[in-house]
């Protein structure tokens, strides 16, 4: 995908109510990239060029760990808000 | 409707007034404006192409591009740090190891031969810049020429001087400065040994940044560029 597709596809998915500012996509995609978790392919359209990103395999493994750790850190937070006080 | 070839310039234009200079960056950029202008006029056909533009740009923010240069930046700077290191590196490895301790060994010979750390190693330091001024001087100019010629300008061709490593220079120089102040006329061993291998270090270096790896890269970046061979 690229990256103006993934601002659309994100808003499409989430019904618009998660939305990704331009200023922080690409600054974000390049991080990924740096670290190895994106690949690029680069393609003439429409007489520009656009940039295509994709998982590579450590990507892959890399979102699952992330998301795991999204949700342990809602827990966290969860208990932390809302303690479960014991006397 | 899309957009035409004169508007695809413009937009390339208004990235480089907002201080994006690099092809790379810009045609990734032009690319989304492009595609959010589109969009707009499906909604809003009456919109002009500027004032599309004018409401896409203000999505990016009150910094504009400038997180995205940055991020890229040093995404660039890692990855050519680890380039020149790779290449380093095969001077630590046979057969090229000989050659460096060889390097280093004569060094220190000719230091001992002429009892005299101070005078000779600054010379070579002298050597070494003198040379790498040239070199620095010769890459720059051609890369300038390649820019005028082609209206494009890389950002990853600019690494090089986003890279740094010359808080190191200080270091030979601090040595020669060593050698005097220990020297009290005598030559000494070790400081001797110690500046030769310093000394072959930081040519080595040069050595490699210049010469090695601004030749190879284009071939090495190209990996993460497939634009630069498309654009050519």
């Amino acid at each position: 995908m690229y990256g103006y597709e993934i601002t659309q596809k994100v808003k499409e998915i989430t019904k618009g109510e998660l939305n990704i500012t331009e200023g922080a996509l690409y600054p974000a995609l390049h991080k990924l990239e740096a670290e190895g978790l994106l690949d690029v392919e680069v393609e003439k359209v429409d007489n520009r060029l656009r940039k295509y990103y994709k998982l590579t395999e450590s990507g892959q493994t890399e979102t699952v760990n992330r998301l795991a750790e999204l949700e342990e850190f809602i827990k966290n937070m969860q208990s932390i808000v809302n303690p479960k006080l014991s006397y | 409707m899309k957009l035409n070839e004169q508007q695809i310039d413009r937009l390339y234009q208004f990235t480089r007034q907002h201080f994006v200079e690099w092809y790379d960056l810009q045609s990734e950029l032009v690319d989304h404006l492009a595609n959010s202008i589109e969009d707009r006029w499906k909604e809003n056909p009456k919109l002009t192409f500027e004032e599309a533009l004018q409401l896409e740009f203000k999505k990016f923010g009150i910094f504009g591009f400038m997180d995205v240069v940055e991020e890229r930046q040093k995404f660039l700077g890692k990855k050519y740090a680890r380039i020149i290191w790779k290449y380093y590196k095969e001077f630590f490895r046979l057969p090229k190891i000989l050659l460096t301790l060889g390097a280093m060994y004569a060094l220190y010979i000719l230091s001992e031969a002429l009892q005299d750390t101070q005078i000779l190693y600054l010379c070579v330091l002298g050597v070494i810049g003198f040379v790498s001024s040239f070199e620095i001087y010769k890459v720059t100019k051609a890369q300038r020429l390649r820019e005028k010629a082609t209206g494009k300008k890389w950002l990853f061709e600019q690494t090089a001087s986003i890279f740094d490593i010359y808080p190191i220079t200080f270091l030979p120089v601090q040595i020669v400065n060593l050698s005097g102040a220990f020297g009290d006329a005598n030559w000494n061993r070790g400081t001797a040994i110690f500046g030769a291998v310093i000394l072959v270090l930081f040519a080595l270096l040069l050595y490699v940044q210049w010469k090695v790896v601004h030749k190879k890269m284009s071939e090495e970046m190209g990996r993460i560029y497939p634009e630069y061979e498309i654009s050519k």
